[in-house]
């Protein structure tokens, strides 16, 4: 019945002060990657969180989550510590903040083979270098010997990929992971990422800000506003052809290192959470393209040939949404 | 443009700028952080200094900035060389309108527990704005920075990102400094808020005449803000020149490396598939 590795419908999380997700839907198939774009709040990282059941204890998650075959939300102790290391693995932004700082980078990389999947230490050990140097991690004899604050921080993420790839997950979820990188760096792990996630096969969602990183990286990407998928398309397409007013916007607010704009076309306001948008759609408020209908009522996710775009007025706009700053002051 | 820039004399000359911290893992050893760096920037003029982290881009701030001493090299600030003496009370009034930073964090760069109207008040008495029309005066700032006047009257906490951002330049702004330093000011910031911010800087310099040192790493950010751009690598500048110039046609093999990692449509991220440098 179910084929997809990842199977959201209807997800919402609610905290106290409202609702922070609301009714997200997507699939995620075998070795595919998934980009979800977002800005702050929007909700991309708690979306993230419930694939492994990691929202914090006030949250409360509803709607269907399926992952490798597993319920999440109904998954609980020993069957979710065994889903969570063995089903799925995540980077994060920080890898400072998810590594040992008092414990060597041989103990982060070995033990968890040694304890979880009962191998030998030294077969361990072996498997581990060869994935050092697989992510481009030289000297890994040594590295094994350092501690977490003798690495840069584009090294460690690499120590952080490692990890993951030796625990052969089905899929790997990566939250912001070169956010706090440099461009280059930035660059190089995303490289490292996509090809080593493509030779095993694995899928990726991959959480970020930056449309382009995820355009360049993935095969879908999906946009989320104010806890809310608004488009979800193949990543080439959605560059081309963005069909939602605010995947536009992200795309031409963007400064160019090609053009310079004498002033950047600007979404007014600001981002908000899911629970301080109003009845209608959620964008409503900072669309040029609004109308009385955008302000009053819910969009529904209207899907045509893989494209999925929340909007009213999607059929009317469709195309002519501009991609760059250049379109933008063309046309006024 | 370039002549015209020639011609006036520069806000801020640097000189040889050097910088060497002890190296905490071998004794009597030194790091060197920033290495010989020379620079002019012309009043009104907006120079990017472009590093990744460790390049020295942040420690050349804090040294103009007075929070960190030279260890070489000579500042000029409007005319005036920086001594490496404790400055005075006087001076430091002087200095402060003179030069001003925002930085990067607009979590943590403002006081949590004074009101928006407050933290702008006390710039303005520190530049000797007399008492009675400090008021008006903080209303205009706001304003000029796209903040209302009920703003005012909220706590850092209870505004967003970019909102904060607007209250550190309304800040410095009430100085009337001649030279804005921006380090990393939009790096935190959201993609639609970011151009907000970017827009809003260039209206104030337009306006105020305002002269920006803006440090980033982002090239795309860079290209929008400057009209000159120096390129920093391990404390040295490797390239300098033109914003449009330097980007359109890299001479440095350092500066086609961050161009060619900045992601646009098309772009494919490449391996770099040499050993990273281990941190110090």
């Amino acid at each position: 019945m179910n084929d997809h590795l990842v199977d959201v419908k209807g997800l919402c999380i609610d905290a106290p002060v409202g609702r922070l997700v609301d009714d997200v839907s997507f699939h995620i198939d075998s070795g595919e990657a998934l980009g979800v774009v977002g800005e702050s709040g929007s909700g991309k990282s708690l979306t993230a969180r419930a694939l492994i059941a990691l929202t914090a204890d006030g949250l409360r998650v509803s709607g269907s989550v399926r992952v490798a075959g597993h319920d999440v939300p109904g998954l609980r102790g020993r069957a979710l510590r065994q889903f969570r290391g063995r089903s799925v693995g995540m980077i994060f932004q920080d890898p400072r903040a998810h590594i040992n700082p008092v414990r060597s980078i041989g103990d982060f990389l070995v033990e968890p083979l040694v304890l979880e999947r009962r191998q030998r230490p030294d077969a361990a050990r072996r498997r581990v270098l060869a994935i050092l140097d697989e992510v481009g991690v030289s000297d890994g004899a040594r590295r094994l010997r350092q501690y977490p604050h003798e690495l840069s921080g584009g090294l460690l993420q690499r120590v952080m990929i490692a990890s993951v790839l030796a625990a052969e997950p089905a899929l790997i979820l990566a939250d912001e992971p070169t956010t706090a990188l440099d461009v280059t760096s930035q660059a190089d792990v995303m490289a490292i990422l996509t090809e080593q996630r493509r030779e095993r096969g694995l899928a990726l969602l991959f959480i970020t800000h930056d449309l382009e990183l995820a355009a360049a990286t993935c095969d879908r990407t999906a946009v989320m506003y104010a806890g809310r998928l608004v488009e979800t398309a193949d990543s080439t397409g959605l560059q081309e052809r963005p069909g939602h007013p605010y995947t536009s916007g992200l795309m031409v607010s963007r400064p160019s290192i090609d053009l310079r704009a004498t002033r950047l076309p600007v979404v007014p306001g600001r981002p908000v959470a899911a629970f301080e948008a109003g009845p209608g759609c959620a964008f409503a408020p900072r669309c040029p393209h609004a109308q009385t209908a955008c302000e009053r009522e819910r969009p529904e996710a209207r899907e045509s040939g893989g494209t999925m775009v929340a909007c009213h007025r999607a059929a009317e706009l469709a195309g002519s949404l501009p991609t760059t700053i250049e379109e933008v002051s063309v046309h006024g | 443009m370039a002549e015209s820039t020639l011609e006036r004399t520069p806000v801020l000359s640097v000189r040889g700028l050097s910088k060497r911290f002890p190296d905490p893992s071998r004794r009597g050893a030194f790091t060197t952080a920033v290495d010989g760096v020379g620079f002019d920037v012309a009043a009104g003029e907006s120079l990017a200094i472009v590093g990744e982290s460790g390049s020295g881009k942040t420690t050349v701030a804090r040294m103009l900035m007075g929070l960190e001493t030279p260890t070489g090299g000579e500042i000029t600030v409007c005319g005036r060389v920086r001594d490496h003496r404790r400055p005075g009370r006087g001076e430091r009034r002087k200095r402060a309108r003179e030069l001003q930073i925002v930085f990067q964090d607009p979590y943590s760069s403002l006081d949590p527990r004074r009101r928006v109207r407050t933290i702008v008040h006390d710039s303005l008495a520190l530049r000797g704005v007399p008492a009675a029309s400090r008021g008006a005066v903080v209303d205009d700032l706001l304003e000029a920075v796209g903040l209302l006047a009920r703003h005012g009257d909220l706590y850092p906490r209870q505004l967003s990102g970019g909102q904060r951002q607007r209250v550190a330049i309304a800040r410095a702004l009430a100085l009337d400094p001649k030279i804005l330093i921006l380090d990393e000011a939009v790096a935190a910031l959201d993609v639609s808020v970011q151009a907000q911010v970017l827009n809003l800087l260039a209206d104030l310099r337009e306006e105020r005449g305002l002269a920006y040192l803006f440090i980033s790493h982002d090239l795309a950010v860079v290209n929008q803000i400057s009209d000159r751009a120096i390129v920093l690598r391990n404390g040295r500048i490797v390239e300098e020149g033109p914003t449009p110039r330097l980007l359109a046609d890299p001479q440095h093999a350092y500066t086609r490396q961050l161009r060619a990692a900045v992601p646009r449509p098309g772009w494919v991220p490449q391996r770099r598939d040499q050993p990273v440098p281990a941190a110090r």
